[in-house]
């Protein structure tokens, strides 16, 4: 019996033993959920999207007026004195400046001793003759001609004479007979026939040789004629060209004439008013751009912005900014003074420095001259297949990169685990940004967190 | 003369003493390195092991001491690793239905062999034999397409039901149940009793002790089995604790070793509770078979 007691006590205790493991088990299950569930972060995703980035970028400027009207005298002229300053509102035939009367009396002096210059000069050129020896080239090929011909004649004469005498000679031998022996006597005629043959070949010879001479003497002759008359043609040329330079100089100079008549006529109009140069319209001086003591320099000397043709604000847009400023877009103007913002799109761009000013057309009756202003430029960009919130970027050495929800099987069942997609940024504003990579549209991009996540780490999707 | 012979068996005492120490302590030293493991920091069992576990120089060591011992491992196991109760609860489930379907399966099936003649009765018994001897890798491929075709692949169901029909019990009981004297039944079946009442309330409880024993060896044997789960089941949810321990990597080597103690107490319960009916089958066995 106290055997089997004990046994009953032992097996009790090894039950007790046995169910309070199975209860701790039980409790450290329940437990360590709770724990890992602390432990792991807390995450809010949003899908991308596809749609375009607006990208805004504001700068500050000042009012100008639409038209401003350029003072411009003549080039050269000296500036005695600046009557307005700028800002300063003008009215029609306000004195504005006045030039130097001495200097422009001095340099209508000067213009009008070049026009009488140029008028000289106007009048003509002088035209250069023919050469003429040409003439007595053709003498001498009549010459050569000629001399050609008599000694032919003369040749001939002398040849004909020859070959009588030989033929003289010829006859005479024949009165030689036999004597009666028959053997034939001497020939007392050999000798003159031979000589008579020789003075025939001597005047044929001669008669060739004159010939050819004259051939020669004929052809040179010929030749110098053939050279003269290109010389001539060339010189024909040259007073061509010559003449019409002179006409052309003389044309130019009657324009240089014409010119300096009108220089002179405007600095008569600015002596006859003592130099003084007056505003024709009304306005405000916007800019002052001759100093006194400066010679003009045919540009503008100050510039009068017309006050009734309406004011536009010049903002002022850094080289970054700058990308997103275009002609045609759309804006917004904030004034000094003005409760509400006007709705206005950029009409021009020119650039400054690093950067661009950008002119925006105020509706009439706004605003002052040289009020202050700013200018909010808004653009929107393409389309892009994956627009993602910028707080969902992520960088580091390796690039840019994203974390995204994906389901994975684990013990515990499906999970969800903060994947890395490198991603490539395409274009970005403060709040979203236009990525490439490989996600789709129905990924989870991770956009905030409790805590910082690693790739690979549980998360759990925020309510 | 007596005093000699005193001596002598002495000092054998002390060999046989010497010698069964070491072997119990070389039987008991991976356990008490995993208990001492247990207890110490992640970078101190990472110091002693770098050399075998991450190719380091020197050789590993140990002491049976930790240098900075904590509880930190636990902590981490038991409060921070809600994958450990999964698999723990896991097993639990799918060895207590194992557990009960043995009894419901295998119990009648040992006393039908032991009790009961009938055609090819021994060819069956030699088949059952022939069963229990053959590895798991012998068995896989067809069991696999067994389990495929009953669409239980992936399923904890698959890893009971066929260790249900497991042959082993049915092996143990049939030598319990052969030791009840025939008499006993026969006195029982003229008192009126059926042979399911023979059954349930003669021969279930004087061989409850071979039952214990049965049951308790199938526990240590579906506790720790890992080559069923390692092949039908994919899902990591529904794996037993013998797939997670091989999980966890180098770097929470601490954690490994908490979670092998931890995983280590239910064994030595049941053993607790099945040791004294171990002792009891083996004695009666023993007794009933002279």
């Amino acid at each position: 019996m106290k055997t089997g007691d004990l046994l009953l006590k032992l097996r009790d205790k090894r039950l007790k033993i046995a169910g309070i493991f199975v209860a701790v088990l039980l409790i450290l299950t329940v437990f360590s959920r709770i724990s890992a569930s602390f432990m792991v972060p807390i995450v809010e995703t949003m899908a991308p999207q596809t749609g375009f980035l607006t990208h805004s970028v504001s700068g500050e400027g000042v009012l100008v007026p639409n038209k401003q009207i350029a003072v411009v005298p003549r080039e050269g002229l000296l500036i005695e004195e600046v009557w307005v300053k700028e800002g300063q509102t003008v009215s029609p035939q306000t004195p504005l400046l006045r030039l130097s009367v001495s200097d422009l009396t001095e340099q209508l002096a000067v213009l009008r001793l070049l026009d009488q210059k140029l008028s000289l000069q106007a009048r003509g050129a002088v035209i250069p003759s023919l050469n003429p020896l040409g003439e007595e080239l053709e003498r001498n090929v009549l010459r050569a001609q000629e001399d050609a011909k008599l000694q032919t004649k003369s040749d001939d004469a002398a040849l004909r004479r020859a070959q009588d005498d030989l033929i003289d000679s010829v006859n005479k031998q024949y009165w030689v007979s036999r004597d009666n022996s028959g053997k034939e006597l001497a020939n007392p005629y050999e000798a003159e026939i031979r000589a008579a043959r020789r003075a025939v070949q001597d005047a044929r010879e001669r008669q060739e040789r004159n010939l050819l001479e004259g051939k020669r003497a004929l052809e040179d002759a010929e030749q110098q004629i053939i050279t003269a008359e290109q010389s001539l043609k060339k010189e024909q040329n040259q007073v061509a060209a010559a003449r019409a330079a002179a006409q052309v100089q003389s044309q130019i100079a009657e324009i240089d004439r014409q010119l300096n008549a009108l220089a002179i006529e405007a600095l008569e109009v600015y002596h006859a008013d003592e130099g003084v140069l007056v505003a024709e319209q009304a306005g405000v001086v916007t800019q002052l751009l001759g100093k006194i003591g400066a010679r003009t320099t045919g540009e503008g000397v100050l510039l009068l912005g017309d006050t009734a043709s309406g004011y536009s604000l010049e903002a002022r847009f850094t080289a970054q900014q700058a990308k997103h400023v275009t002609v045609g877009a759309g804006a917004t103007v904030s004034l000094q003074g003005l409760e509400n913002e006007l709705s206005v799109s950029v009409l021009g761009l020119r650039p400054d420095g690093n950067g661009v000013i950008a002119s925006a057309l105020l509706p009439e009756g706004v605003g002052t001259l040289g009020g202050a202003g700013e200018l909010l430029v808004t653009q929107n960009t393409q389309s892009y297949d994956f627009c993602v919130p910028t707080s969902a970027l992520r960088e580091d050495t390796a690039g840019c990169f994203v974390l995204i929800v994906e389901d994975e099987k684990s013990i515990l069942g499906v999970q969800q685990v903060a994947q890395r997609v490198s991603v490539e940024v395409l274009d970005q504003t403060p709040e979203r940004a236009a990525v490439s990579g490989a996600f789709s549209l129905d990924s989870k991009v991770i956009v905030s967190s409790k805590r910082a996540i690693q790739e690979g780490e549980r998360v759990r999707l925020g309510l | 003369m007596k005093r000699v012979v005193r001596r002598v068996p002495y000092m054998l005492y002390i060999l046989g003493g010497t010698l069964l120490f070491l072997l119990g302590l070389s039987v008991w030293w991976p356990l008490l390195m995993v208990l001492t493991g247990s207890l110490m920091g992640s970078s101190e069992v990472m110091q002693r092991l770098a050399p075998a576990l991450m190719s380091a120089k020197g050789f590993a060591s140990w002491s049976l001491l930790p240098q900075f011992p904590t509880l930190r491992p636990y902590v981490e196991l038991l409060l921070d690793t809600p994958q450990f109760f999964v698999l723990f609860w896991n097993t639990v489930k799918m060895s207590g239905a194992i557990l009960i379907g043995q009894l419901l399966i295998g119990v009648p099936a040992a006393w039908g062999f032991a009790r009961y003649s009938f055609p090819l009765k021994r060819t069956l018994f030699l088949l059952y034999i022939a069963l229990m001897l053959l590895p798991f890798h012998v068995t896989m491929v067809s069991s696999f397409l067994v389990l495929d075709t009953l669409r239980l692949l992936n399923t904890q169901l698959g890893i009971v039901l066929p260790a249900v029909f497991s042959t082993f019990p049915v092996f143990i009981l049939y030598r319990f149940f052969r030791a009840i004297p025939h008499e006993v039944l026969e006195a029982a079946t003229l008192d009126g009793a059926s042979a399911v009442q023979c059954f349930l309330k003669i021969g279930v409880p004087l061989g409850g002790s071979g039952v214990a024993a049965a049951m308790t060896l199938s526990f240590f044997e579906y506790w720790n089995m890992v080559e069923q789960p390692l092949t039908f089941l994919s899902d990591q949810t529904l794996w037993p604790l013998s797939l997670y321990l091989p999980s966890i990597s180098a770097e929470r080597l601490g954690l490994t070793l908490a979670a092998s103690v931890i995983a280590l107490i239910p064994p030595m319960l049941v053993f607790w509770f099945g040791q004294s009916y171990l002792e009891e089958g083996i004695r009666v066995t023993g007794g009933k078979g002279r």
